[in-house]
């Protein structure tokens, strides 16, 4: 089971990060940061072959590969957007942490546009 | 039949994985966009086949495809338009820059005077004769020389208002105007050299000598 090994990892770099932010505080950043990484890391893998599955799956019933990878793709900004800037946040730098969120929401806004775009040339074109 | 088979299925399908995919959204301001975003494409699922029935149009992808990749060209044109940009002013400062310092190496080494600014203005926007020098406007701190010209023509107590140079912007002669002197007889000299060397003509060569104090 894979959940033991990442609630050991996340728990030993607990207690290390506590240990030594009495000595030194900013060596724990960094460990909160690799213990992200590993988490992540392990997860992603998992996650890829779902997200395969979910795609071979989509081919079967033949649905249009594009509604898919668009979400997939928003997701996965605001993942990733939410991952940089809570590390940002954790090391005390709200500021970035904030930027980091407004470009999250900037590219989900460009994945978004095409889509915006063709609705409104749909209603365009029902409308008479 | 097939095709109304497929308009369903495609809906619940779509809503079936956006319920799914849900489960990993971050728990923050996020997750409204992106909730936007799934409702609008819903809804373009839905509407689509009604507007296949007026008018046959092509697929969704393409027309998905085609925005996006017209958002990709136009961002690449502005980040190319920017490089551009940028490199032009870098090229110009870098050529300016190496101008002073040969001029600034010409004069100190070559004919002995110590320089304390030297200003080159160029043309950079015929793109013919990009890079000619327009004018050169030098400022010299050489105290022997200094002293020299103020105690043979005494101009201790005159403030002289030197503006030889009509190309040169008015400000950047102000900076050196009222401290500073012109220098005629090595004034010469140097004016020639550079003539020569720069190919400029002499009256856009301005020299000055800052005034001791």
């Amino acid at each position: 089971m894979e959940i033991y090994q990442i609630v050991a990892v996340g728990i030993v770099a607990t207690v290390l990060a506590i240990l030594v932010k009495n000595q030194k505080p900013e060596l724990g950043i960094y460990i909160s940061l690799v213990t992200g990484f590993i988490i992540f890391i392990f997860i992603v893998a998992k996650l890829q072959s779902v997200i395969e599955i979910l795609n071979q799956m989509a081919n079967k019933i033949s649905i249009d590969d594009i509604y898919l990878s668009v979400i997939l793709k928003i997701v996965g900004i605001a993942y990733i957007a939410e991952f940089g800037a809570q590390i940002c946040k954790d090391a005390g730098e709200g500021v970035i942490a904030s930027k980091i969120e407004f470009a999250g929401k900037v590219l989900i806004m460009v994945m978004a546009v095409p889509i915006l775009v063709s609705l409104m040339d749909l209603i365009i074109n029902m409308v008479p | 039949m097939e095709i109304i088979r497929e308009w369903i299925m495609t809906i619940l399908s779509i809503i079936i994985f956006v319920t799914f995919v849900e489960f990993l959204l971050p728990n923050n301001n996020h997750r409204r966009y992106i909730n936007v975003i799934i409702g609008l494409m819903i809804m373009l699922v839905i509407l689509r086949p009604l507007t296949g029935l007026v008018k046959g149009g092509e697929s969704l992808a393409e027309d998905i495809l085609q925005t996006s990749n017209q958002m990709e060209v136009m961002t690449m044109q502005n980040r190319v338009q920017t490089l551009e940009v940028n490199n032009q002013e870098t090229i110009t400062y870098l050529y300016k820059e190496n101008l002073k310092s040969q001029m600034k190496n010409r004069l100190e080494k070559q004919l002995g005077y110590k320089v304390l600014d030297i200003e080159v203005e160029i043309e950079e926007n015929n793109m013919d004769e990009f890079g000619m020098i327009k004018g050169i406007n030098i400022v010299l701190l050489d105290e022997e020389k200094a002293q020299e010209v103020e105690s043979n023509k005494k101009i201790k107590d005159v403030n002289v208002m030197v503006n030889v140079n009509v190309s040169l912007s008015e400000k950047n002669n102000n900076n050196v105007k009222a401290d500073s002197i012109l220098l005629d007889s090595g004034g010469e000299i140097i004016k020639n050299d550079f003539s020569s060397f720069y190919q400029v003509t002499e009256d856009n060569i301005n020299i000055s000598v800052l005034k001791n104090k």
